[in-house]
């Protein structure tokens, strides 16, 4: 089950972000992490049917 | 010869080569004076090749006086975005890795563009990337405002009269926006109507060619060129019923822009062939910025994962910023993203079941002042998303002198009707009367 808490989103991303590009510019695009963790907690609270493909 | 050639439409100066009274040499050497003239404030060339320009002209003058015409572009000089590849030109996608590519093959559209008789006059300036970190290219209605972007340099280049058409490309805004923002017409075809193959790409399925001119007719004349099968344009059933969409569109416009648009539409109403009333959004509209945003998040990631690394400093800010956060991007999102697009372009289609055309602003208000940014797609993202043909008219200036269009969409693949219904709309908005100071 995929996490749709916006915050909780967040705090992963930033974790991700944190170990991919290093603590300082993962600071530096954290509104950036915000706004996306939003956006994907929206679309994983949509609904999805099982014959709208990719 | 008429004594200013730039001022010619593709379809008059097409007519004229045939007809034997416009020389094609003559044409193109009034374009590149034209150039001469405006080219250094403007800025939306990277490259043109004068002497391959007048050397394909000669060639296009020998056909036409041996009566052989190559296609219903014959003889016309054609800007194309700096994203397309052009065999033997360079493409630099507006970025220092690619300062010096030379492609070995031209792109799809640039095949049919030759074949159709079109003259190739150099590579237009785009956005860095293609993305919103813009170019030196100004806006020839006032040139401390940006020209848009992502397709700056062709949407410039055709309101400064350097050439009478051009071709660009739009993933979120990149074509209506500067069509709007420049006083041009514009097309944002169904992507399927339009290969792309040889061309940078930003996000493969946002990715739709474009087209730019001064009248609907040139922009069909350019579309059947590069088409990759004839767009019929159907008899219009009367009256047209044009839903305007104003709730999300006008809370994003400047007043000024809301007032003028609903000027527009009283026009509009006037005329007997137009019945326009209001489209209201369905729910799904509220997901669109979350479905394009992550599909194209993760596409750039995954378009630039071996440039960006190798070049770092030659990418923006903001491309900078979203390659990073789409590289967080996970494969369950990517494909929740692409699956909810289809409930929205479903959703979207409903609308089309009371109305043949949506209308509504294609830009906030006027081209910003300022060349450090490209304005905001806000008002083009869900159309691109749809998947729905998509023109902008401009229609009036602005109290600072500066252009407005409206945007209209059809349903996907209605293409020709989406021209129809321009058409028919053009001469209420009667724009082509007005034409940038650059004297």
């Amino acid at each position: 089950m995929l996490e749709t808490d916006a915050k909780k989103i967040e705090a992963t991303l930033k974790q991700q972000a944190e170990s991919i590009f290093g603590n300082s510019r993962a600071q530096e695009i954290h509104p950036e992490i915000e706004v996306m963790a939003e956006q994907l907690a929206q679309l994983r609270s949509a609904p999805v049917e099982l014959l709208d493909e990719p | 010869m008429p004594s200013r050639p730039e001022e010619l439409l593709i379809s008059d100066a097409a007519a004229a080569i045939r007809s034997g009274t416009l020389s094609p040499v003559d044409y193109a050497r009034g374009l590149l004076s034209r150039m001469d003239r405006v080219e250094p404030r403007v800025q939306a060339w990277v490259t043109v090749d004068r002497d391959a320009v007048m050397s394909e002209a000669k060639k296009c003058e020998a056909e036409a006086a041996a009566g052989q015409f190559r296609g219903p572009l014959h003889g016309i000089p054609i800007g194309v975005k700096d994203i397309f590849y052009t065999k033997g030109m360079r493409t630099t996608i507006g970025a220092e890795p690619f300062r010096n590519f030379v492609p070995q093959s031209d792109a799809d559209v640039v095949t049919k563009l030759k074949q159709a008789g079109a003259i190739i006059l150099g590579k237009t300036v785009t956005t860095v990337f293609v993305f919103l970190d813009p170019g030196p290219t100004r806006n020839p209605w006032n040139l401390a405002h940006t020209p848009g972007g992502s397709s700056s340099g062709s949407a410039a280049a055709v309101a400064a009269r350097m050439c009478a058409g051009a071709i660009g490309s739009q993933t979120v805004g990149s074509v209506g926006r500067p069509a709007a923002y420049n006083g041009v017409v514009s097309l944002m075809p169904t992507q399927s109507r339009v290969s792309l193959r040889n061309v940078f790409p930003l996000s493969w399925p946002l990715d739709h060619a474009g087209i730019f001119a001064r009248s609907v007719a040139d922009v069909e004349l350019q579309l059947s060129a590069i088409a990759r099968e004839p767009v019929v344009k159907p008899a219009l059933k009367q009256p047209i019923r044009v839903g305007v969409i104003r709730d999300f569109f006008y809370e994003n416009a400047t007043p000024e822009a809301r007032s003028l648009q609903d000027q527009f539409l009283e026009k509009l109403s006037r005329a007997s062939r137009f019945q326009v009333a209001e489209a209201r959004l369905p729910a799904a509209f509220k997901l669109s910025q979350a479905i394009l945003r992550t599909i194209l998040r993760a596409d750039v990631a995954s378009v630039h994962e071996k440039l960006f690394p190798e070049h770092p400093t030659a990418y923006g800010p903001i491309l900078r910023q979203l390659i990073e956060t789409g590289m967080l991007v996970g494969a369950d999102d990517y494909l929740r993203a692409r699956r909810l697009r289809k409930f929205f372009q479903r959703e979207m289609s409903q609308l089309f079941n009371s109305f043949d055309v949506l209308l509504t602003p294609a830009a906030p208000g006027p081209a910003p002042e300022g060349i450090a940014a490209t304005g905001s797609a806000v008002m083009n993202g869900p159309w691109t998303l749809a998947d729905f043909p998509t023109m902008t008219l401009p229609f009036a200036l602005a109290s600072n002198g500066l252009p407005l269009g409206i945007q209209l969409s059809a349903p996907c693949l209605a293409d020709g009707t989406l021209l129809a219904i321009a058409e028919a709309m053009e001469p209420v908005a009667d724009f082509l009367k007005y034409v940038p100071n650059l004297s």
